[in-house]
């Protein structure tokens, strides 16, 4: 079976401190798959070098494949163009532009990407960006610069939307109100990356999830088997459960 | 004498500002230096001069000329500067290209002499009179260029996808690449739209006066001067000073020895920037 994204012993470096240790994971057509695990557990580095990007200057070895094709050796704008596309951890957007510029920036995407959204396909996503449209991004609320960070993602027709932290940082109703339009979107056939540091959320939209320690996989499974699974149970739901 | 001074300043200014308006948008918008600016200048005069004396292209013709043999060696030039472009190495940069304008210049004196030299435009020759004023219609030519380029430069950055793509690389060229913006392709395109704007202001300036292989650093100065006078990255405020400082040159030359105009108009910088470090025209 081949996935629409195929990660394959990816490790990541930063100089001689080993931040990814040898991931694989996959994730399939219109499928919601989470990655979950502790501040500094490797979940950006590993998300980020999917995607090909680094704010630092990390070496990245293993295979990524997209459809197929192996696109690892491609810079991140290439990656975007077919359809790899990153909302990165914190700055997601231009704050020197209007929302609707930022929309209107993200390069058109090519004939093998995923379904065009234009700006107002996006703005029907996010009804609350409909009045903010002419408003600069740094006068926005945390909230709404996510959906916009997402919106031009979406924007970008992705195949595979890879989002790192969306919801960090909301009010816990927003967080819920992020993940579902997230859900939505993948219902409607977009398959997505999520990491996500709260795991009870996460699990309420996920199929599958994998912990990741220490820049490894410790445990993978679908949403109802991780629910019940011991480790995640102790480490992230706690005392806190329904 | 006033209004000749008047005439003259704003000539120079448009002058200026057609010089002035690529290091804008090459600082201000992309962050990047470019101090072999003046050398670039240089060469749009002298290649110009080069077509119409050895070729004897018309000057209309030759002006295309050199913009494109400027374009070609300033695109040469940032591909060699790429990676310490997307680096935003601002030293290297510095370094690098004071080291190619010293180059151009000496493969400038190498081919086509150290005399001064003199472009033959028409336009040069027509003189025209408003009232009492009296100009050429090569200072026309740079007035309506000056503002020409001005207008353009102001649209494409306020209003087109490049002039987007342009402001988010500035803003934050890492985050441009999420955006699917190859951010190299978009430094290549405002380095060379830059280097040609030098080449034009060369190429219209030039037939005002003779032109030497080892002019360049002045011209680099005098931008330097708009641009921080303006404030980094603002087009208006670039005009507005280019103009200034084409007028304080041109009254304070006809006051005082010329040769103090340029030392003036530091003192002029030093004062502002100790009063407004944000610069003259600059919002906040
Ligand atoms: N740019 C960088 N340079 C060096 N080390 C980094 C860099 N970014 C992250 N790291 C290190 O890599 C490890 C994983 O970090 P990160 O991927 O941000 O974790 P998470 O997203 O799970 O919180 C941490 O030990 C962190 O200190
Ligand atoms: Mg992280």
């Amino acid at each position: 079976m081949s996935a629409l994204l195929d990660v394959a012993d990816l490790r990541v470096r930063y100089g001689h401190s080993l931040a990814v240790d040898g991931v694989s994971v996959r994730v399939g057509a219109g499928e919601l798959v989470a990655v979950a695990g502790a501040n500094g557990a490797g979940k950006s580095t590993l998300v980020d070098a999917v995607a090909g990007w680094s704010r630092g200057r990390p070496a990245v070895t293993g295979s990524v494949r997209l459809a197929g094709q192996d696109v690892g050796r491609l810079a991140a704008h290439r990656r975007a163009g077919l359809g790899l596309v990153l909302v990165p951890e914190g700055k997601g957007v231009f704050d020197g532009m209007t929302v609707q510029e930022n929309l209107r920036v993200v390069r058109p995407p090519r004939g093998t990407a995923g379904r065009p959204y234009s700006v107002d396909d996006v703005l029907d996503v996010f009804p609350r960006l409909r009045e903010r449209i002419a408003a600069r991004c740094s006068t926005l609320s945390g909230g709404e610069r996510q959906m916009v960070a997402i919106g031009r993602a979406l924007r970008a027709a992705p195949r595979l939307l890879i989002l790192d932290e969306p919801s960090v940082g909301l009010a816990p109703r927003l967080v819920v109100e992020v993940l579902t339009h997230i859900r939505d979107l993948v219902d409607a056939g977009l398959s997505v990356l999520l990491v996500e540091q709260n795991v009870r959320a996460a699990l309420e939209v996920a199929d599958r999830l994998h912990l990741l320690d220490q820049g490894r996989i410790v445990a993978s499974g679908t949403a109802a088997q991780m629910r019940e699974d011991d480790r995640v149970a102790q480490a992230y739901l706690g005392g806190l459960g329904p | 004498m006033i209004l000749a001074a008047l005439v003259n300043g704003l000539a120079l200014g448009a002058g200026y500002a057609l010089l002035a308006v690529g290091w804008t948008v090459l600082l201000g918008a992309a962050r990047l230096v470019n101090f072999a600016h003046g050398q670039l200048y240089m060469l749009g005069a002298f290649v110009t001069w080069f077509a119409i004396s050895r070729f004897g292209l018309p000057y209309g013709v030759a002006v295309p000329v050199a913009l494109v043999v400027v374009a070609v060696l300033g695109v040469v030039l940032q591909l060699l500067m790429t990676r310490m472009t997307l680096d935003q190495n601002i030293v290297n940069l510095m370094l690098v290209t004071l080291a190619f304008g010293y180059l151009l210049q000496g493969g400038a004196a190498l081919l086509f002499g150290g005399d001064p030299q003199t472009i033959d435009s028409p336009l040069q020759q027509q003189d025209l009179a408003l009232g009492a004023a009296r100009f050429t219609g090569q200072d026309v030519l740079i007035v309506v260029l000056a503002l020409a380029f001005y207008a353009l430069t102001f649209v494409v950055l306020g209003r087109t996808d490049l002039g987007r793509m342009v402001r988010g690389v500035a803003e934050d060229p890492k985050l441009a690449q999420l955006y699917g913006i190859d951010a190299a392709r978009v430094y290549l395109a405002v380095f060379v739209f830059s280097a040609v704007c030098a080449a034009l202001a060369g190429a219209v300036v030039g037939p005002r006066s003779p032109i030497l292989t080892s002019m360049g650093f002045e011209e680099v100065i005098v931008t330097f001067l708009v641009v921080v006078l303006a404030g980094v990255g603002n087009l208006v405020g670039g005009l507005v000073v280019a103009i200034g400082l084409g007028l304080f040159t041109a009254f304070f030359g006809t006051f005082f020895p010329p040769a103090y105009s340029t030392a003036a108009a530091f003192v002029v910088l030093l004062v502002v920037l100790v009063v407004r470090p944000q610069g003259l025209a600059a919002r906040r």
